[in-house]
């Protein structure tokens, strides 16, 4: 056969699968199935891309003659993970796609784009938290902003730095964020003055100024780690486990070790202050309460949640404050601490020049450990707007897949807002989907198609349809924050080694809360089998009195009515009120810490659409 | 099928690919990072060679030929 006969036929043979199926549609008629594989087809060149990726990288090892040993594999496998990743989330574009494209009825639509609109409502989380996730993956800058950029920054600053104050509504949490941002600014001043005090000492006679060359170390160390406590003590109180994690720095074990004495000190210092900020009586009460749950759980099986517990407890009176510090952070005073930052360097290269051995002691410990740029401070403050919004006087409720909640009750422990795999950072996650409110049996382990942002919706916690698949677990924001739960509530972390029961898969970390902290909330027609499924699982008398709420058979049937032919919706206006009056008021009347008041309730600013869904599904 | 039910699924398809598009686009620049990561651990070990040898240098000698 000659070439061109064999060109010829071979058009001929392609022709039906070129044409497009549109082609062969009356005028005016939409071909959705060519649509939809016109949608996966793209999506398939797009997955190519990251297969391409992958190559390239390889390319890259063999010019460098890297093609084996462990850093080549530690990358190859990070490689290996994203393009897994991207197969999955392909897979899962391609099923909902299609799904859509076979919906015959709206029934049938509603069912698929039950799952659609649950997508956007996730992409929109991502999308909300987009800033967040640019913070966290941001690195830390190589040198600080020169002072023209940093006055340039103060100078146009004005809007963003009322961005988080302006949305908080309670007058008391209001005042708190302002007082705040006063004293960060005095901390700030002294800070100031303490390095232009050493520097004026190291720039002179050496001898004269320090006793001798302990004393010169000893007060670096002060300033190193003043450094530190300036940017996350004041922000988001230093001594809080989580300014650590914020700050993201690195060796922080190590560092705790090497600097023992002024970590503890600020521990104290920090105590003291949040003790300070409130009156005798409500400390004694707040203690009190501590004390008293701390003697129910004397006795209780799982030494683990106590020993849990009583370091929560530690951590507890800087909490709500030191949500309210970083709101109150302006970004003109963060650009006077780089300044200062950046004289501190200054200080430490002159110590270079006159003593090596300690100027180069102290630079190790300037870049390991106390160094920060604009960014840090940005996503702290911005995580600290999330947390005081969401654990504010609001009820937290955790929308559940109803045929895992047996699950749940049995195993004491509902998984927090998320559950992901080991050694992957926090933004890989975010970028997975796994950092919403997920439902925490959907597990994702890693290079595979279940690691995929379709997954979880697919796993179906998303909006329930039927008056029976109302279940769900709540809380108030404030009895989170009361038992240090908050973030781990409402907030991805990989803080393993704080869920109490340790009951992780391995490699899987997650953020557990103990079911008595929960109120499990059923509706009228289905109490009867959870109060089975509880007695069953050893949950007393006592435990299903206070903390069964049953949603009355009206309101399901309300919702329903409300909903029409999709069944019951995630936006439900009469859920919604059922959460936020009669939930709100039961759990209120129930807590210890109703007296107590939080910082802020302030509602979402986002996207028409997506406030109703989340409003009822996380937070008042 | 009607074309107001076509035309609202059509909406759905597109918002899912739009969806899937923006999570690519993000894998994309992760790999773009762990490249350019790969590429400075290797700068940083090449490094540490260059310095072992010259240490060598130091302490030893021009090594013989």
């Amino acid at each position: 056969m000659d070439s061109q006969k064999f060109e010829e036929i071979k058009i001929q043979e392609s022709k039906p699968e070129i044409m497009p199926r549109k082609e062969q549609q009356a005028e005016g008629e939409i071909d959705l199935e060519n649509i939809a594989d016109k949608k996966i087809s793209e999506g398939e060149v797009e997955l190519n891309k990251l297969e391409h990726g992958r190559n390239n990288f390889q390319e890259i090892a063999k010019k460098y003659d890297e093609t084996a040993g462990d850093l080549y594999n530690r990358f190859d496998e990070k490689m290996y993970s994203i393009y897994e990743r991207g197969k999955g989330v392909f897979k899962s574009m391609a099923e909902k796609i299609k799904a859509i494209a076979k919906a015959n009825d709206w029934n049938e639509l509603a069912e698929v784009v039950g799952l659609s609109k649950k997508a956007e409502s996730e992409k929109a989380e991502i999308s909300e938290q987009k800033e967040e996730l640019k913070e966290q993956t941001s690195k830390p800058e190589k040198s600080e902003p020169a002072d023209k950029e940093i006055k340039a920054e103060a100078e146009t600053e004005t809007t963003e730095k009322s961005r988080y104050r302006e949305k908080i509504t309670n007058p008391e949490a209001l005042s708190l964020v302002d007082e705040n941002s006063e004293k960060f600014k005095n901390e700030l001043t002294q800070f100031e003055l303490d390095i232009e005090s050493f520097k004026t000492k190291i720039t002179g006679n050496l001898s004269e100024n320090f006793k001798n060359e302990d004393e010169m170390e000893g007060e670096i160390k002060k300033l190193l780690y003043k450094n530190a406590s300036v940017a996350g003590g004041l922000m988001y109180g230093f001594e809080n486990k989580r300014a650590f994690r914020h700050f993201n720095i690195p060796n922080l074990q190590e560092m705790k070790t090497e600097f023992k004495e002024e970590y503890e000190e600020k521990l104290k210092e920090g105590y003291t202050r949040c003790l300070g900020n409130k009156s005798p009586d409500e400390i004694k009460k707040t203690m009190d309460a501590l004390d008293k749950r701390l003697e129910e759980l004397k006795n209780d099986e799982d030494k683990e949640f106590k020993r849990q517990f009583e370091l929560k407890k530690n951590f507890y009176f800087d909490r709500h404050d030191a949500s309210l510090y970083a709101i109150g952070v302006k970004e003109q005073d963060y650009a006077s601490f780089l300044k200062n930052q950046a004289n501190l360097k200054e200080i430490i290269e002159n110590i270079k020049n006159k003593n090596k051995d300690t100027g180069k002691w102290a630079e190790e410990r300037f870049n390991r450990y106390f160094h920060y740029n604009e960014n840090d401070f940005k996503l702290v403050r911005h995580r600290a707007y999330y947390e005081a919004r969401r654990t504010g006087k609001g009820v937290f409720t955790h929308v559940t897949n109803p045929s895992k909640v047996e699950k749940i009750i049995k195993d004491n422990y509902l998984r927090g807002s998320t559950a992901f795999s080991k050694g992957e950072e926090y933004s890989e996650m975010k970028k997975a989907g796994q950092t919403g409110n997920i439902d925490e049996f959907v597990y994702f382990k890693g290079n595979g198609a279940d690691f995929s942002y379709g997954t979880k919706i697919e796993q179906g916690f998303a909006v329930s349809k039927k008056g029976k698949d109302i279940v769900f677990f709540a809380r108030l924001g404030n009895d989170f924050l009361v038992d240090g739960m908050s973030v781990a509530a409402v907030n991805p972390s990989r803080r393993s080694e704080e869920t109490p029961s340790g009951k992780y898969e391995d490699g899987i970390l997650a953020n557990e809360i103990n079911l008595k902290d929960l109120y499990l909330v059923v509706p009228e027609s289905e109490k009867e089998n959870y109060v089975k499924i509880l007695k069953e699982n050893n949950y007393d008398e006592g435990y299903i009195k206070d903390n069964l709420v049953v949603i009355p058979e009206k309101i399901i049937q309300q919702a329903e009515e409300e909903g029409g032919r999709g069944g019951i919706r995630g936006n439900s206006e009469v859920l919604n009120k059922f959460v936020n009056v009669e939930l709100k008021k039961y759990a209120f009347s129930k807590s210890k810490n109703r007296d107590k008041i939080f910082a802020t309730i302030a509602g979402r600013q986002r996207g028409v659409g997506f406030q109703k869904i989340y409003k009822w599904q996380q937070i008042n | 099928m009607n074309n107001e039910f076509k035309i609202e699924k059509q909406k759905y398809i597109d918002s899912a690919a739009q969806e899937y598009s923006e999570i690519m686009d993000e894998l994309k620049k992760e790999q773009n990072q762990v490249i350019l990561d790969f590429l400075s651990e290797i700068d940083k070990k090449k490094l540490e060679e260059i310095r072992g040898k010259i240490k060598g240098i130091i302490e030893n000698g021009q090594p013989k030929i």
